[in-house]
Parts: structure tokens; sequence; C-alpha cells
């Protein structure tokens, strides 16, 4: 027994000193979470920036020689902003406007906008509802998120009395906060409705099932070829109304830092702002900065 | 004649009845030999074709990222954790069963030792998860990392050993203890030359166990030492990527069917590995 | 008092519990190894015992909150947006009592019967090659089977049903069956087998068939430990996270029918932690959930491990 601890324990050191040497000192490790719409951005940007500048003194001399090391996850805006006042994570990844109350507990911030999204109303191009309505008003909306319209026969007496299948994103996502505070206002969502654990599954999803329909991201319902999307009071959710501010429900998509940035956060978050750009529009958002 | 009728018509439907029943038992035994099999099978006819050397040595890339290049930094990161995990437990575990046989003289505390870790063995791994959320992230401000990961895995594997290694040794005759103590040996020699090498082979078995089972578990990993997308290299302060929770993560986020299958049978593959070179080893010992 | 008179002093109480044999006097070597070995045994036990109270102490406000316990359990719905949030679980807690109860209503007359095969009726070759089978079953991870239903049964359902979704409790309980059979099957397997020999072939040289033998004498023999074996996969059940996360479809209504989406506690845990702010209520909330599920998980092992000892000692 003591031999196999011996040899584990041995293992162990050695892993953590190779690795450790490689890996350099806890401060040169970003870490980023938080909204699953900023999730395959924020992937993307991350590993570019990473294969681009192999270790910090080539970002800025002035850092150390440790590698450029980022860590991106998901898990919804409600976490990435909740995690930042914990400490867990140094950027939060949000996909709306901070709350009064989230600003007073952050205290000293600093938000950086990496582009605009929108909350978009989306059916698959196989429901027959979009070929009968082209937008909603919000009030219509909310009575059919709150599930007081059953079926499609409600909506509209020639369409056929199939279910409406609500999707949506659970309670911690940007989006369902948007939807919940502009729309649906005192009323509460739909309990049967489906909530899905990232924008991803919710675009599959909704691409899926003929008899959905969802509040997603516009960037993603642009995208795809399968979605039709509804213009809300008259104003469809297209970039140039997004970057105007016509649509209601435009959204920004921030990366939040508490306190002052530390230099590595600072060069990572610039790089987002510029270089990032390009993938900003390639994944179907509108970028803060305009692509060169 | 009556009766005689009747008797004979009697045992033929017990006849029937015995044919029926061991026919019964015998599609049940089939499924139970079916099942695992289809499902490996299943995900080997789904995943075979994406797995290739770059899907076992690469990183992530592609856009968006993840539908092409590797997973190695999950394999790696599963290894660590689970190392980590057992080099946090395996002293505690096996030590603490080694006191219950060798030392203990009290039948009592045996009982209430075991009852204690049967309990904890049969707590589910996300209420370690969310110690280790609560507690080795938030409060001791770990952050999402290796460290935190694998105290919580060591955790999760701590009672199983314990409950193995103690069935291991328990399961050594008393002979060898008494017959080495009544010729005046000390205890800690009785137990390193005679009673050990006998039990080695079930502590392993229990060790190789618990460590499968963490190696393909998500739910303690998800919040304390999981991220979506990690360069490779590790580090005890930082977060890593699993093969589990990176197969969950595919899901979720829908990103690439094909490299489900494919994580999801390298998973497979690797516990069967593992069990297999235990069952191995210990057929090769009964022999 | 020194180090070799303390230990001497020891000794003497050691020597004096096994007077039969002729142990030597303890040296300093054996105390130290003793001694760390104890210690080892309490840092297990101590540090599992206190991940346990830590989950109790962040739970316990949730007595003394606005709602209580009552509030939790029963009246309250989940709805932590609402002013002022909703924190209660019953629909986990019902979600975790459906999603078991399909499971087990499938995999225990499978279990049975597999383990019946493997006792009584399956010759030796076939035995060996079954319990690896098990094992392979046993060893799939949660996650991996998760994925499974989420491949096959989620679009089946689709299509067959006409369902919304697949995702459903009952997709949730077809797999959680799936994977609890293995443990019901081998630990039943067991059981049968300890049945003493005599009281099988009492049974057929009276002239029973082996049917009424396996199902009317020995399984009743037997039945401490295929109580057993039940209270195991109710068990494991309990506590599955991953499978029933990706299956159930998390939905915070309560479920109505089995073709509903539910949300059992443990994949409400592993959802909403992450947004649960330290110390906020929604984190004692789901502590509080936490602790509901652990107190009847340790109910069912306190059972099981009474089970077991009966089925060892038999009834003679």
């Amino acid at each position: 027994m003591k031999k196999l601890f011996s040899i584990l324990l041995g293992m162990g050191m050695l892993v953590g000193m190779v690795t450790n040497a490689a890996a350099g000192d806890q401060d040169a490790a970003i870490r980023a979470g938080g909204s699953t719409t900023l999730l395959p951005i924020m992937a993307n940007c991350s590993s570019e920036f990473m294969e681009k500048y192999q270790t910090w003194d080539r970002v800025d001399a002035s850092l150390s020689k440790a590698a450029t090391t980022v860590f991106v996850t998901g898990g919804g805006s409600g976490f990435g902003v909740k995690s930042l006042l914990s400490g867990v994570i140094d950027i939060g990844m949000v996909s709306r406007d901070l709350k009064d109350k989230e600003k007073k507990l952050l205290g000293e911030h600093q938000s950086y906008l990496v582009g605009k999204d929108a909350v978009a109303i989306a059916v698959n191009t196989r429901n027959p509802l979009g070929a009968r309505k082209t937008g909603f008003t919000p009030a219509e909306l909310a009575s059919l998120f709150s599930g007081e319209l059953k079926s499609y026969q409600e909506i509209d007496r020639s369409l056929p009395a199939k279910p409406i299948v609500l999707l949506s994103r659970d309670s911690g996502a940007g989006s369902t906060e948007i939807f919940q505070e502009k729309i649906m206002g005192e009323k509460k969502f739909s309990p049967k409705a489906l909530q899905l654990p990232s924008q991803g599954a919710l675009l599959e999803k909704l691409q899926a099932n003929n008899n959905a329909v969802a509040y997603i991201s516009s960037g993603l319902a642009l995208n795809s070829k399968n979605l039709k999307t509804f213009a809300l009071d008259n104003v469809e959710p297209t970039d140039a109304n997004v970057t105007k501010g016509n649509y209601p429900l435009a959204r920004p998509l921030l990366m939040v830092v508490k306190g002052a940035p530390a230099p590595t956060v600072r060069h990572f978050v610039d790089y987002a702002l510029s270089s990032c750009q390009k993938i900003v529009a390639g994944h179907g958002y509108v970028p803060a900065r305009s692509v060169n | 004649m009556a009766a005689f009728d009747l008797s004979l018509r009697a045992e033929r439907a017990h006849l029937w009845q015995d044919r029926v029943f061991i026919a019964v038992a015998w599609s049940l035994g089939l499924l139970g030999f079916v099942l695992p099999v289809s499902i490996v099978v299943f995900l080997f006819y789904r995943g075979a074709g994406a797995i290739s050397l770059d899907l076992l040595w690469q990183s992530p890339r592609g856009f968006p990222l993840g539908a092409s290049g590797g997973i190695r930094p999950a394999i790696e990161g599963s290894l660590a954790l689970v190392i980590l995990g057992l080099a946090v437990s395996l002293p505690l575990a096996v030590g603490g069963a080694v006191y219950l046989t060798e030392y203990s003289a009290s039948d009592r505390l045996r009982r209430a030792a075991s009852f204690c870790a049967e309990c904890l063995a049969g707590v589910p791994a996300i209420i370690y998860g969310l110690f280790g959320y609560s507690f080795l992230v938030v409060f001791l401000q770990m952050r999402i990392s290796l460290l935190a990961g694998g105290i919580t895995l060591g955790l999760v594997m701590l009672p199983i050993i314990l409950i193995g290694a103690y069935e291991a040794l328990r399961a050594v005759e008393e002979k060898y203890r008494e017959t080495g103590l009544a010729l005046g040996v000390s205890r800690i020699y009785v137990f390193r030359r005679n009673i050990w090498p006998k039990a080695r082979a079930g502590v392993l078995a229990a060790v190789v166990l618990a460590a499968g089972h963490a190696f393909g578990s998500a739910a303690p990993v998800l919040l304390t030492a999981s991220v979506v997308m990690s360069k490779g290299g590790l580090d005890l302060s930082s977060p890593v990527m699993t093969l589990p929770t990176h197969l969950y993560y595919l899901v979720s986020e829908a990103s690439s069917l094909e490299q489900a299958y494919a994580t999801a049978l390298i998973l497979v593959l690797l516990l069967l590995a593992a069990n297999f070179s235990v069952m191995r080893s210990k057929s090769r010992r009964q022999r | 008092m020194t180090v070799s008179g303390a230990a001497g002093n020891f000794s003497a109480r050691v020597s004096s519990w096994r007077s039969s044999l002729a142990v030597s006097e303890e040296s300093l070597q054996e105390t130290v190894a003793r001694f760390s070995f104890l210690f080892l045994l309490i840092a297990a036990l101590g540090t599992l015992v206190v991940v346990l109270l830590m989950v109790a102490r962040e739970a316990y406000p949730v007595l003394f909150s606005r709602s209580g316990l009552w509030g939790l359990l029963i009246t309250e719905s989940w709805e932590p947006l609402s002013e002022p949030a909703q924190l209660g679980v019953r629909h986990a807690w019902i979600s975790t009592l459906a999603v078991t109860t399909i499971a087990l209503s499938l995999a225990v007359p499978l279990g049975f019967g597999i383990g019946i095969f493997i006792a009584e009726i399956a010759p030796a070759a076939i035995k060996e090659a079954l319990q690896p089978c098990l094992e392979l079953l046993a060893g799939i991870p949660s996650v991996v089977y998760g994925f499974f239903g989420y491949v096959t049964l989620v679009p089946w359902f689709e299509t067959s049903f006409e369902m919304a979704t697949g995702e459903s409790l009952l997709a949730a309980g077809l797999i959680l069956a799936v994977m609890i059979v293995p443990f019901v099957a081998s630990t039943s397997a067991e059981a049968l087998g300890a049945v003493p020999g005599d009281v099988k072939e009492a049974a057929l040289a009276l002239g029973v068939n082996r049917c009424w033998m396996t199902t009317r004498v020995l399984v009743r023999h037997a039945a401490p430990g295929m109580f057993a074996a039940v209270a195991l996969g109710l068990g494991r059940a309990l506590g599955e996270t991953l499978a029933v996360l990706m299956l159930a479809g998390n939905s915070v209504a309560l479920p109505a029918s089995p073709l509903d989406r539910g949300q059992p506690i443990t994949a409400l845990i592993i959802t909403e932690l992450g947004e649960a702010g330290v110390g906020s209520p929604k984190q004692e909330a789901l502590f509080a959930a936490a602790l509901v599920l652990m107190v009847v998980i340790v109910a069912v092992n306190t059972l099981i491990g009474r089970l077991k000892r009966r089925m060892l000692h038999g009834r003679v």
C-alpha cells in the first residue's frame, strides 16, 4: 500500500510540476463565462487569440513569458453575472443590459460592447403560422407565451388545430430576462414552455419541430435558412433595425469585468473588440465596430 | 379412471408451466445480454467513423469551435481529475479500511463505520458537486479548477474504495492474522507480508471500479472543474475539459452530433478496457 | 509519563482483550501504525460527515423562511424571477417520484427475471458470459445513457406519439430502468443463490415443478435479499443526474402524466446552482431539496443494510 501511495503521490506531483511550469502562474489564465449566445463567438475568439499569441510577452512586452490561456464556458447570462460577483470568473459574458441591482453589487466595473443582437420571434419554415402572420404586437406575444392560447387555431381560424409548442431559454438567460421585462411584464411564462439549456439547442429544436414557436437570438435566426422571423410592432429584426435601435428587443452583447481589468484581460478584450469582430459578423450578429 | 385422467392432465400442465417458465427466464437472460451489447454496438456503428488519431490527439478547432479538430484536452482533463481524486481518497480509504480490519477490536465500530460508508456511497454524486461548488469553488476561492474538481471526485470515490477495500481485507481469513500474532510478530508485519498480498487484488478491483465511476461522472465536475473550451495543458488552478462534460456540452449546445457519438464511444471503450484488464488479472489469480 | 511507559500501559490493555492469544507487547512502531490508520479512518469518515453537515447547514434556514418546509415541499412552485420569488420544489420531488416509479416498475420484473435465470436456470458458461455483460451495463456512465436516450428514444417518441418533444418523464424513466436493471439482477441472483440447497431439494422431492419451486419457495426464502435488490435499484434511481437532466425535459411545471416534462430534484440542482448567488434564498432552497433527497436515500440505504443482514443470517 505504501508503494502504491507513493507512486500515486509521485505521479500527482509530476503532473502538477510539469504542467505548472508550462502554464505559468495563475494570473496568466483568463476565465470567461456566461451567455450561451456569446459562447461560440468567444470560443472562436479565444482560440484565435491563443494561436496568434503563444505567450503573453508577445502581446505586450511588459507581460510575463507565460503561455496565453483563455478558458470559456457557458451557463447563461445570469450565471455569468453571479460568477463574476463571486469571483469565480474574470470576464462575464452577458447578452443583455446589466440590471441596476447587479451594477450596485458589482461596484466598480467595466462593460465592453462586443456586438449587438436582438431577441426575435421565430418559427420554422414549415410552420403554417409563418404564412399567415407577419408580425405581432407585444400584447399578442404576452398572451401567446403565457400559455393563454393553446392551439394555432386560436391565433388565426384558418390555421390547423395543432397545439402550440412554446420553446424558451431557462430563467438565467439574457434573452429570457429581456423578454420577461419588455414583453411579458406582469404575466408569467407558461410553465408548459420547454426550457432549453442553450441558444444552440433552442435553434435545433425549433428547426426540427413544425409546431414550435420561440423567442431566439436574431443572429441565429437570420443565419439559419430554416427559420422565419416575425416583426414586432411592425419592425423587422434585421441588422439595420438593430443597429439603428428601431427594434424594441435589441440587446447588447457585453464582456463585463469587475473592478479594474488586469493587463492580460485588457489585451484580450481589445483583441475581441478589434480582430474578433469578423467572428461576430460570421456568427450572424451585428459587430460593435464595423468590420474592415 | 377420472381421477387418473385428472392427475395426468395436471402433470402435463405442470410440465408446460415449467417449459414456459424456463423459456421466459431464458429470454430475459438473453435480454440481459442483448441490452449492453446493443448499446455499445450502436455507439460503435454511429461513432467509429469519427474516431481518428486526429480526434484523440488534437485540440478543438473549427467554426464554430468543436466542429472539427480533436478532444485531447478532454481526455487529459478526465485522467488528471481521476488521478488527483485518487491521490486524495486512496490513502484515506485504504488506511481507514486497514484500521477497521486489522486494528479495531470493536465489532460495533466496524458495523457503524461500514454502515456510514455505505450510506455515503449511496449519496448521489451531485450532492458532492453541490458541496464542491459552494465550499471549494466559491468559499475557498479555488475557482473552477482541476484542484476543486479533483477533491470533489476524491470525495465521490472515497466511500466506494473504503467499502471495497474493507470487503477485500475482510475476505482474508482470520487464521492468517492469528497465527502471525501467536508467533509474536507485530501486526503491521503480518499485514505487510501476509494479509496485503492476498487482499491486494480485491482492493485494486475496488479502486478501478471507483475510478471508472468517477471517470464517467459529469455531475460533480460540471460546476467544479469543467469548462466548455480549454486549450490543453494541465494546471491545478485551471479548469479542464472532461470527456463526460464534453459530451454533455455537445448535446446541450447542439453542436456536432458526430463528435458526440465519437466522444461517447471513446468514453465507453476506455471504461471497458479498464474493467477488462481488472477481470483478466482477477481470473489469472484465480487460476 | 514517558512514551514507552504510555505504550506499555496501552499494550497491557490490549493483551487483556485478547487473553487467549499470546500477544507480544506492542512496540512503538505498532502504536504509530495503529494511530496512523485510525487517523486515516477518522479523516475519511469525518470528511464525508463534514460534507453532509455543511449541506445541512446551508439548507436549514429554509425552515425559518417565509414559507418554511411546508412551502418548500407542498405549496410553492418554482418561480425565482417573480416578486416575491417562489422557491418551492414540489415539481421536483414529484418528478423524481414519477421517474423512479416508472423505472422500478420496469426494472424490477426484468431484474428479478434475470436474477432467477442466473441463479437457477443458466448453465455455468452462460452465467460466466452474462456476468460481465451486466457489469458493462452498470459501468456505462450516466451521461452516455442520457445521450443514448436522446438519440434513440426522444426522436422515436416524437414521431410515433406525435409529441411536441420526446423529452418526457417516460423517456427518462425508461432509460433509468435500463440503468438499474444490472443492480437489481445481480443482487437478486446473489439472494437466490444464498438460499440453502436443502430447501430447494426438499421442494423438488415433494414433486413440484421448477417454476413452483422457484417462485413459491425460493423467492419466499430469499425475500429479504430481493427487497434489498429493489431498494438498491431505488437508491440508484433517486440519485441519477445527467441521464434525467438530458431526458426529462427540464420543465418547472407540475407534471400531470408520464408523457409530460418534469425536472427531478437532481436536475433542478444542477440546472439552477450556477445562477444561485452565494447565500441567496435560491441557494438555500436548492440545498434544502438536496437534503430532502439525501435523507430519503439514507433511509433507503439503511433499509438495504438491514435486509442484507437478514438475507445473510437467513431464516432457518
